[in-house]
Order: C-alpha cells, then structure tokens, then sequence
C-alpha cells in the first residue's frame, strides 16, 4: 500500500513533471492526495507573457533556436501550471511537427500553438492545425492540389492524431484507404507563400471542388471549410471518443483503460474535444492513485531532464546543454520527433546507451558547475546541493538524498546500495554529491 | 576466479577508459584503444564469436523507401508512364548505373558502390516484390511493427530477431546491439538490447573522485544485482548491461572508423558495428536506422541524398570491416513498404505495398530473387494494383525465413521463430543454382493507353 509521500510523489509525476522536496513535504502536511489532485487542477493557465519565450530569429538560426528550447525546458520544468504543462508536452506527441520537415520558427510556432491549446478544445485543435504554415509544410499539406491529392496528412489525421487504425475495443477498421483518398481531396488548395516568411493562403484553383465520400458520409464541397468539414466528420466516428482519451489516460496514468472507463473518459470528452475536462477526468480517476499505477512508468528523457531541472532548481537548461544532448544522445529532442508518430515510450528508453547519455548530462548537472568549493563563484553555485552535504551526516545523507530527488521512498536494494557507498572512505561534498548521483541512475529514479 | 579479483578487474576495466580533466566545466577524454582486428578482448562477456559465424547487420530504410527509383525497371514503359507511373519522378535509364547480367534494371545514380560491387563481388542480392502478403497496410507504423515482430494483427513485445536471440543466445547481454535507439526487431523474451550509440563512450560517466573507487562501482553492481520485477526490473537490467558491456564494448573502439562522420548517421551507426564485429564480439545481430524515406514531396533530391547515405556507409562498412570477419557478415536493407506507381503531383510518391529487399556480403550469391510484380495497371481501375500500389509477390517473412535458417545454421529455426515455415530464398552460397533473370508476374504488356 503506498505512503502518502509516494502518492503525493507521485501526483507531481503523472500531472506534472515531478515533485521537489518542498513540494513533497507540502503534500504529506496537508494528508491528501486528493486535494493536492485538486489544487494542481484548479491553477489558473498561464500564457505567453509567463512563458517568456525568446524569438526564433530566422529560419535556421540554431543560436535563438537554443533558447527556445533552453526556455522550453525551463517552463516545463518550472511552469506555474503543472498540468497545462504536462498537457501541452503530450499533445506534442500526439500531434506531431518535427524540424526533420520543418524549419526552427516553424516548430518554436508549432510549440506554442500547442501551448496555447493544451486546455482547449480538440476538435478546434485539429482544425486549426489542419491548415497551419508547419503542418502544411510537415505533411505536405502545401503540396496537395487536386491535380495530384496527397495522402500524407489524411493518413496521419486519422491513424495518429484522432482516430487509431482500430477501435480499441472492438479491433474494426476505423477507415479504409479510399476514405483516405477522398479525405486527401477535401484538404486540396491549401499553399504557403515564396518567398518566407510562408504564409497560409487558400487558392480555389488548387481546391477539387467535387463532392467528397468518406467515413460513411457524403460531403459536398464546402471550399474553404472543406478541412474544418473533415475535422467534423471525424468528431462524429465511435473512435473519435476512444482514441484521444486512451492516450491521454496511458500517458498519466500509465496503464490501460478498462473499457468502461474509456467510456466514461468518451462521454467527458465529447465531439468538441474538450482536453481540460478530459484531463480532469482522468487525474480524478481511483486508478491513478491505485498501487498498480505508482512506481511503475518509465520516464522519458524529456521527464529526466526536467526532473533534473526541478530538483536541483535550475533554471537555464544551457548548461545542460539540451539543444544538443537531447536529439543526438537520448533521441528525444522536443525539436526533432523521428518521425510523425512522435517518440518511443516505456522500456524501449530502457538501453545501456540512454544510460550512457543520462550519466554523461549528469557531468555538468553535478559536477562541472559546482565543485562545493569556495572559490565557486556565487552564480555558478548550485545550492541543493551544498544544502545537501551541509544539511546531512553520513547516516543521513541517503534520507536527505531521496528526499532531495523528489522520491517518496527506494527499493531496499537501492537504499543499501547507496548506504555502503556513503559509509565508505570519507565524507565530503562529493561524497555526498556521489550518493545523488548513484540514486539518480537508479532503477528507483527511472521507473516511478 | 575470486570474486575481489573479478570486481578489480571490471573496475580496471571501465576506469582504463575514461581520463577526467579534473576541475570545473572540465570534459572529458577517452583514451584510444587496440587498433584494428585488435585480438580478443580480456574480460570479454562470453567466448569471442568464432570467424565463420553468420553475422546479420539489419539496416532500416525508414518510411517506405521507394523501390521503383533504387532498382530501376528501366525498360517498363509503366514505370515512366505520366498517368498510371512514376513520370517526371522516374529516373532516366541514361543515369542509372547498369548492374551486369541483370538485364532490364538499372540502379539509382546515388548507388555508385553498390553497383560496383554488383559487378565486381557478385555479392549484391536483390528480393523483388517483398511485402505483406496477409494484410494491406498502408500505416507507416503497423507495417513497421508487422514486419519487426513478423506477428499479425496482436500486440508483440517481441522482435523477430530477439525471438531468435532468446533461443541461441540466451541470456547473453550483447547478443543483441541496436546502434541507434533500441530497435524493436531485436527485443527478446530474455534478451536486453544492448545500445551502443558510440563504442568509444561506452559506459556509465563518473566523477574523477569516484572513477576509481570500489564502493562506487559497488553502489552500481548492488542496483545491477537487485531482485525487481516489471519496469523496474528492466531499469535494473540496463544497469547491469551498461556496467558490464562496457569491459566488451570499450576495447573495441578505433577511433579512425568514426572520425569525421556526422553522429548517428548511418555511416557512423555502421562504423560501430564494425568496430565490434571485428573485435569478435559475441553478437549474431545489429540494427541500425536511416530515416527519410517517406518522400511524398521532393523525392527526387531527397531520396538521392538518402541512398547516397546508404551507399556511403555501406562502402565504409565493408572497407572498416576486417579481412577474417568480412566473409561473415551480411547487410539486409528493409523498408516497411514501397511507395505507389503513380506520381502524386506534388513531387513524390504515396505509401505503396511491394518492395525491395538488398542484402549484401560475401554470403551473399549475387542474383535477383522473386518475381517482380507487374507495373501494367490492368486498366483505368488498376485491378494489377492494391488502389495504386503492387501487389507483393513475395511474403517478407520468406527473407526473414531464409536469413535466421543461415544465422542459426538450423533448418528449424525460422520457424521456431516465425511461427511456421516459409518458402525460402537461395540466397546464401551454397545453395541451389540462382534463379536468374528476374521473372516478372504478370508481365507488363507492351506500352499502350488503357481505355478510357
């Protein structure tokens, strides 16, 4: 049976991207999970003034391009709203636009359209992303003309962003490749401007204005709101309230729904999409407390880094150097999904190389910053973890250490682990430093 | 040998490679190993792999590469056709480069090398029509997960290639290397993906102060050693692959097989493969990854750059590859689908059904195998074509079939694996004599218009 640390715990994992200690120590006061369920639901969305991000100043420009995501890091990380910003990262997996098609301002765009729409609705979500500059552009939206249709993004519409190939519970088809085909017709006549910045523009020339077969029905053309038409269709498929919701719910609560609870999750939902209702539903849901759920998702390394972030207070990823860490080394760059399925998840991050690339960030997060001197100068002090080394004895370090990271407890395994290496040799700040370390590369740190 | 003495020399091992420069904001260097075909590696995890194993390094030619422009039917007057073929998209016969005695097709301009070696090694195998037989799927992402776990219409934890790991390597922890991410084909009941996305930096980084330090690594081996199940289980079985391997992995490194390429590409991914092939390490399975081959738009520069990357590699694969483990090792490049015969309009293809398998090794007899399905349309509502796809002649899992009958040098294995027999391809030497030219189903008819 979980303690009402590792509820808390894990709360602060599933609606956001983890706890601090403080945060930990707040929950277990107040005695309910519950409640902090509700006070994390009720913070008021922030927007772009609090987001503070820095432009991308042209296409390709990889040096404002790094801020970006620096800063992108940092409001996951720190966000005033949690679940806004868990919210808005899953939904950059699900709705998917990567600099391998796009350039840098189109994805920094496609990052705050996203943002902008976490507790929105997703009905409005898919329309409006039907016809944006990046989406254009990432699944040859501009290319398709009715002339020549071009499958790419009816495909991905239905199979990744709204419907499935299957219905979860009956396994049906959901749509058959003529329905793609058609759909690929109603979005024609979209085309972005030369020379960039691209603008959208609708050209009726390019649009094939017959009347259009699919998923069941029959759509006369509607031009312009051909798109917004397809968008309503789909609403109306049986998979349109299973496929989102299923999502969403393995994503927070990391395991599979039962059918009936996909239902309900169907009817909260509804044909508008409503994101923040669904997600409401879904934190309130028993499951998510149920000891089947905690202690058992892998993180990603995107949940890595900004648990990092969190614990140890840091607010510029810089010098983490994420920008180029993140693609080249763990292979999830919010930049570069591989491709429009977004990225892997559960134990296919489990590989000696994500431990490779997780203790090598580990350096300058714990190591080349700070050495716990005192000729450090004071900006490049990282106080948790002077804090941890002045605040702790050799007996309590290992406490003091899980409680620094945001975990309500280890596996005894890990804890005898890191009371023999902190019982051994001498004790200083690197010893210290040496236990969060160790505990960072656990198993305890990588599944929770 | 003593447990201190093994603890010692695992601990010896992983500091030899590492050197810190120590201070602040310092980085870190790694000290250059052994040199090339350096011998067998002390501490090795398992016997060195014997030279006359079968070696598969399986290459992903992600999104769907278009057939068609790689082996080009250049005297199919469908393939050229601007209504029901490639038009404007087809390559010319003039610029594809001609592989001998293989009348009728013509290799994409960017594959130079392979061409060459076509003609010079008789090495180079092409599997015509390959594709999914049961099923007609155009996702990108249940072709990708149909072909790597070779199971149909269920969810399967398992890759094709693990399956078969599970039962000649079990519980091996580098039996399985994915050079780029975990690649699922590789993924076991029993076996753990080892990922070596560089063999130099193999290992767990630490601290200066604590490189050296027993009670560290000691920390690591009591995590790697824990009694977990689930998830966790797994965390703690990549520590015990990232604390052990490294002893394997490190001293394989050449520093000269990677320098100057561009990380993670697939001249870099292969450069790794070859580094631990040579170095015997006991590893029947490589997987790497190219991405890009989803060409709806801009086909005809994007897919060049990609198979000049293909080609690229494969030519510094083979050169990086020592003389004794050459001879055992064999290439296999699949893509989850072709792409269809009609030109979209918008500079590229859609997702197709029949593709192309390449293998290439001295294993390999040189020929074409299968049939090639037709490119005639049947008339304007296409009956030859799936909408305006071909029809797959040829199951995948017959060249998966085909490949674990030569990995396992076992008659039963594949289907041990697959779950039942496949006909299988003459494609590794020694077999029966080669079937040659291609033969063609369903052969195109002369060039005309259909009725409208």
């Amino acid at each position: 049976m979980a303690t009402t640390a590792e509820r808390v715990a894990h709360i602060w994992r599933r609606l956001g991207f983890g706890p601090t200690r403080a945060d930990i120590e707040v929950g277990v006061a107040s005695g309910d999970p519950a409640g902090l369920v509700e006070e994390l639901l009720a913070r008021p969305p922030t927007g772009a003034a609090a987001w503070a991000f820095p432009p991308v100043t042209a296409e390709w420009d990889w040096t404002s391009a790094s801020r970006f995501v620096e800063r992108h890091f940092a409001n996951m990380a720190h966000g005033a709203n949690p679940v806004q910003e868990r919210t808005a990262w899953i939904l950059q997996g699900l709705v998917v636009v990567s600099a391998e098609g796009v350039n840098y301002q189109q994805m920094a765009g496609h990052t705050v359209f996203l943002r902008d729409r976490a507790f929105a609705s997703y009905k409005a979500l898919l329309r409006d992303v039907s016809t944006t500059a990046a989406m254009l552009e990432y699944l040859s939206g501009d290319k398709n003309t009715r002339f020549h249709p071009n499958e790419n993004f009816a495909r991905e519409l239905c199979e990744l962003f709204s419907l499935g190939p299957v219905h979860p519970v009956t396994g049906e088809k959901n749509y058959t490749e003529d329905d793609i085909k058609e759909m690929a017709r109603a979005h024609t006549g979209w085309r972005l401007t030369w020379p960039p910045p691209r603008q959208v523009l609708f050209d009726p020339w390019y649009h094939d204005s017959g009347t259009k077969e699919y998923l069941g029905g029959v759509h006369p053309d509607a031009g312009v709101n051909d798109a917004a038409q397809v968008i309503e269709a789909i609403t109306q498929h049986p998979s349109w309230a299973a496929f989102v919701p299923e999502y969403f719910y393995r994503e927070i609560v990391g395991l599979d729904p039962a059918p009936a609870v996909l239902a309900e999750l169907g009817d909260v939902f509804g044909p508008e999409g409503d994101l923040r209702a669904l997600v409401e539903a879904i934190a309130r849901r028993p499951e998510l407390l149920s000891d089947a759920a905690i202690g058992t998702r892998v993180k990603s390394p995107v949940e890595l880094v900004c648990g990092l972030m969190r614990i140890l207070e840091i607010q510029d990823a810089s010098w983490l150097g994420v920008m180029w860490r993140m693609g080249s080394r763990f292979g999830q760059h919010p930049f570069f999904a591989p491709n429009v399925s977004g990225w892997p998840s559960g134990t296919a991050w489990l590989h000696a190389g994500h431990l490779v690339a997780w203790s090598d960030l580990l350096m300058p997060a714990l190591w080349w910053r700070d050495s716990g001197g005192s000729d450090v100068p004071a900006e490049q002090r990282v106080q948790p973890l002077r804090d941890l080394y002045a605040g702790s004895t050799r007996t309590s370090v290992v406490d003091n250490a899980i409680s620094l990271a945001g975990l309500a407890g280890v596996t005894p395994s890990t804890r005898a682990a890191l009371e023999a290496f902190a019982g051994a040799g001498s004790w200083n700040h690197a010893r210290a430093v040496g236990v969060l370390h160790l505990l960072l590369c656990s198993p305890d740190w990588f599944v929770n | 040998m003593p447990e201190t003495e093994e603890l010692a020399r695992r601990h010896f091992l992983r500091s030899l490679g590492t050197i810190a420069l120590g201070g602040v904001g310092g980085g870190l260097v790694f000290r250059a190993f052994g040199g090339p075909g350096a011998g067998a590696i002390e501490g090795m995890l398992g016997d060195p792999l014997p030279t006359g194993t079968p070696i598969l390094v399986l290459v992903d030619v992600n999104g769907g590469n278009d057939d068609l422009s790689t082996l080009v039917p250049i005297d199919d007057a469908w393939y050229y056709d601007k209504t029901y073929g490639h038009g404007s998209l087809a390559i010319p016969p003039a610029s594809t480069r001609l592989p001998a005695g293989l009348p009728g097709y013509g290799l994409h301009p960017s594959l130079t090398w392979l061409a060459e070696r076509w003609n010079t090694h008789h090495d180079v195998a092409f599997v015509l029509g390959v594709g999914q037989t049961e099923t007609q799927e155009f996702s990108h992402f249940v072709s990708e997960s149909t072909w790597r776990t070779c199971v149909i219409g269920r969810r399967e934890p398992t890759g094709f290639l693990g399956r078969f790991n599970d039962r000649v390597h079990p519980g091996s922890l580098v039996a399985a290397i994915s050079l780029a991410g975990l690649h699922p084909a590789l993924v076991g009941h029993d076996i753990h993906v080892l990922g070596v996305p560089r063999v130099e930096e193999f290992g767990i980084q630490a601290s200066w102060q604590w490189r050296n330090d027993d009670a560290y690594w000691g920390a690591y081996d009591q995590m790697a050693a824990a009694a977990l199940t689930g998830n966790l289980g797994a965390a703690s079985q990549m520590i015990r692959q990232t604390l052990d391997a490294p002893a394997t992995i490190r001293p394989a490194a050449v520093p000269s097989l990677d320098a100057g390429l561009e990380r993670g590409s697939l001249a870099w991914q292969l450069a790794q493969a070859a580094m631990l092939i040579n170095a015997g390490v006991p590893c029947q399975t490589y997987a790497g990854v190219l991405d890009g081959f989803d060409t709806h738009t801009n086909q005809l520069t994007a897919q060049a750059t990609q198979l000049s990357n293909v080609d690229t590699a494969l030519d510094l694969f083979f050169r990086a590859l020592s003389e004794q483990r050459r001879r055992d090792v064999c290439v296999l490049l699949h893509s989850e689908f072709g792409r269809q015969v009609t030109a979209n309009g918008s500079g590229g293809t859609d997702h197709g059904q029949a593709g192309l398998n390449i293998l290439v090794g001295p294993p390999v007899a040189g020929a074409a195998y299968g049939e090639a399905p037709t490119l005639d349309p049947g008339g304007p509502t296409r009956p030859n074509r799936i909408w305006d796809a071909r029809i797959p002649t040829s199951d995948f899992r017959s060249v998966f079939a085909t490949i674990l009958t030569w990995l396992g040098d076992d008659p039963g294995i594949s289907s041990e694996v697959l779950g039942r027999t496949f006909e299988e391809f003459p494609v590794f030497k020694g077999g029966p004599p080669q079937p040659h030219p291609v033969r063609v189903r369903n052969p195109s008819t002369p060039r005309r218009r259909p009725a409208p």
